[in-house]
């Protein structure tokens, strides 16, 4: 059902491409067609691999499509549908999903509602992650922005309010259901924090009860824009399991097979962020503070007698708790018609009470920069069209935070994109 | 050598932020027009922005707003600047970041005034602007506070 779906996805990407289109799409009567497909390119230096395993050969696992259907069947009232794939290292792998699928009912400017699966508004660009150009830089700033975890935040089913409130406050508030993939970026972040004490670790499945999220925005009238966010996951559960080898010990001549099974619980993971984003003709200014609460306990089981287990050095719960930061500050600049440039500095923290390391050394046995990534940004777009740009992007990063294989404290990454939207 | 590539790119975007200077956009007089069955007569400047930025969709009497764009060119480029606080960019930008989250769809756009007007003359709640001097007996012009 997948590859229909991607198959009939990826024809109509190529009939749009061929096709002279504006910038304002195709109307077919009252429906609306827009579409988008980006590719991209991730070098990284000292073999340090960051969003895709061989990102330190260079790679082009790195892409993202989209095609959508909007209509309005009455005045008050609009539907539409979003189809959607990207592939980032080892997750998304091109699988076309349902982005978002919606009815949106407007009452009055200060009241509407909508039900079906929305995007989650979490700061001042979460609900646009995948859509490239849309900004200047290509990845946005992984302190407020992970790329790895982004699917946890992209979507919910269920129902949600929005308006625009009297002195220009608009807000936005969703309640519903999460679903978070076994093969997805949460669930690899997972499997590689745990996969220190157990060894490899494979995701089975995820669950999660409910959650909620919201927005408000104050607009000035000159340009300034000011935010607050709150997005929470309640009921979040994984079950991972390895497989490994016991060193063989006399008189047994081979290890014993160990599978491991671990059974994670979360407490309720809560994020809130605070945006400010100042707009002039050319220039843009933005700045954005998140904290996110998460704590987990998992109980482990083997396939072993727990006396065995526990000879052996196989722990019978892990946990940590934490409550990671990050902030940023950057620019972007119109140079020209065609032409922009950007940077921005952001940092990172797995814990904000521990921000040179040491306990995050010591708990998960790593050196101490894994603990943080700072990351220093540089971009440039050009746009040859309405409908075509092209952007490349350099970081200069310090620590290895969400960094495979990063023994190396200072590195350096390099990314460019080319994006078609009609 | 690879350690000097991210001082090159930092080098390149100072070069190109010194060698490239904008170019201003020429002012015009901007007529904001309505449908002659509109029963308001005046916006302010936040409601004329948010009724651009899709958050403002209907009239004061609950009518649908149905607006209109030119879709290039200075006229266009003034009113967004003077109405809407954006570049043509950032308004184009800004109405992408809504058609793929789902949240809207941008104005109805024209080549030319006098097609953007005919269609407001034509079309209950609809709103546009020009920068020719509107016929009053096909639409009204709109004071904006």
């Amino acid at each position: 059902m997948k590859h229909s779906i991607k198959t009939l996805l990826i024809s109509a990407m190529a009939v749009f491409l061929l096709m002279p289109a504006g910038a304002g799409g195709m109307t077919l009567e009252d429906l609306q067609i827009h579409g988008f497909i980006s590719q991209g390119f991730l070098y990284s230096t000292d073999d340090v691999n960051f969003l895709a395993d061989d990102s330190h050969e260079g790679t082009f696992e790195f892409n993202e499509m989209a095609i959508n259907f909007s209509a309005r069947p009455t005045d008050d009232l609009s539907v539409g549908l979003q189809l959607a794939a990207f592939d980032m290292g080892d997750i998304g792998n091109d699988e076309v999903m349902v982005d978002w699928a919606f009815g949106d009912y407007s009452f009055r400017d200060y009241l509407g509602l909508r039900a079906g699966i929305m995007k989650i508004p979490f700061g001042l660009y979460n609900d646009v992650r995948k859509i490239d150009m849309v900004r200047t830089s290509i990845l946005l700033p992984n302190s407020v922005y992970p790329e790895w975890f982004r699917e946890s935040f992209a979507r919910m089913k269920g129902v949600g309010l929005y308006g625009t409130l009297p002195g220009n406050l608009s807000y936005q508030a969703i309640y519903g259901h999460v679903d978070i993939a076994a093969d997805g970026g949460l669930a690899d972040g997972m499997e590689t924090l745990n996969g220190g004490a157990l060894g490899m670790m494979n995701t089975d499945s995820t669950d999660t009860d409910y959650a909620y999220a919201g927005k408000i925005q104050w607009d000035s009238p000159f340009g300034l824009k000011l935010g607050a966010s709150l997005y929470a996951l309640h009921g979040l559960k994984m079950d991972m399991n390895s497989t490994t080898y016991l060193p063989a010990t006399p008189p047994l001549p081979v290890g014993l097979p160990l599978a491991t099974n671990l059974a994670l619980d979360f407490e309720p993971i809560e994020s809130y962020v605070l945006s400010a984003e100042y707009m002039t003709d050319r220039l843009t200014l933005m700045a954005e503070y998140v904290e996110n609460d998460m704590e987990f306990t998992a109980d482990i089981t083997t396939n072993l007698d727990p006396v065995v287990s526990a000879a052996w050095g196989v722990p019978t719960r892990l946990g940590d708790k934490t409550t990671t930061q990050g902030y940023y500050g950057g620019a972007s600049y119109r140079v020209l018609d065609q032409m922009e440039i950007g940077a921005y500095y952001s940092e990172l923290y797995y814990d904000k009470s521990d921000h040179d390391g040491d306990e995050y050394a010591a708990k998960f046995g790593v050196a101490k920069h894994n603990a943080w990534l700072k990351d220093t940004c540089l971009s440039a777009r050009y746009d040859f069209s309405a409908n075509w740009c092209a952007k490349v992007e350099a970081h200069l990063m310090d620590g290895g935070f969400m960094a495979s294989g990063a023994d190396a404290k200072n590195w350096e990454l390099y990314a460019a994109k080319l994006t078609y939207s009609f | 050598m690879k350690r000097l590539a991210f001082p090159a790119f930092l080098l390149a975007a100072i070069v190109a932020c010194i060698m490239f200077q904008p170019a201003q956009a020429q002012a015009e007089t901007v007529y904001v027009i309505a449908n002659i069955n509109v029963a308001d007569t005046s916006l302010t400047q936040t409601e004329i922005q948010n009724i651009y930025l899709g958050k403002k969709d209907k009239w004061n009497d609950n009518q649908k707003i149905n607006f209109t764009a030119l879709s290039g060119g200075p006229c266009h480029e003034t009113f967004l600047k003077q109405h809407v606080g954006r570049s043509d960019f950032q308004f184009q930008n800004y109405w992408k970041k809504q058609i793929f989250t789902g949240q809207g769809q941008p104005p109805k756009s024209f080549a030319s005034d006098a097609e953007l007007i005919d269609y407001v003359s034509r079309t209950s709640g609809a709103i546009g602007y020009s920068c020719t001097q509107p016929d009053t007996g096909k639409v009204k012009t709109l004071t904006i506070n």
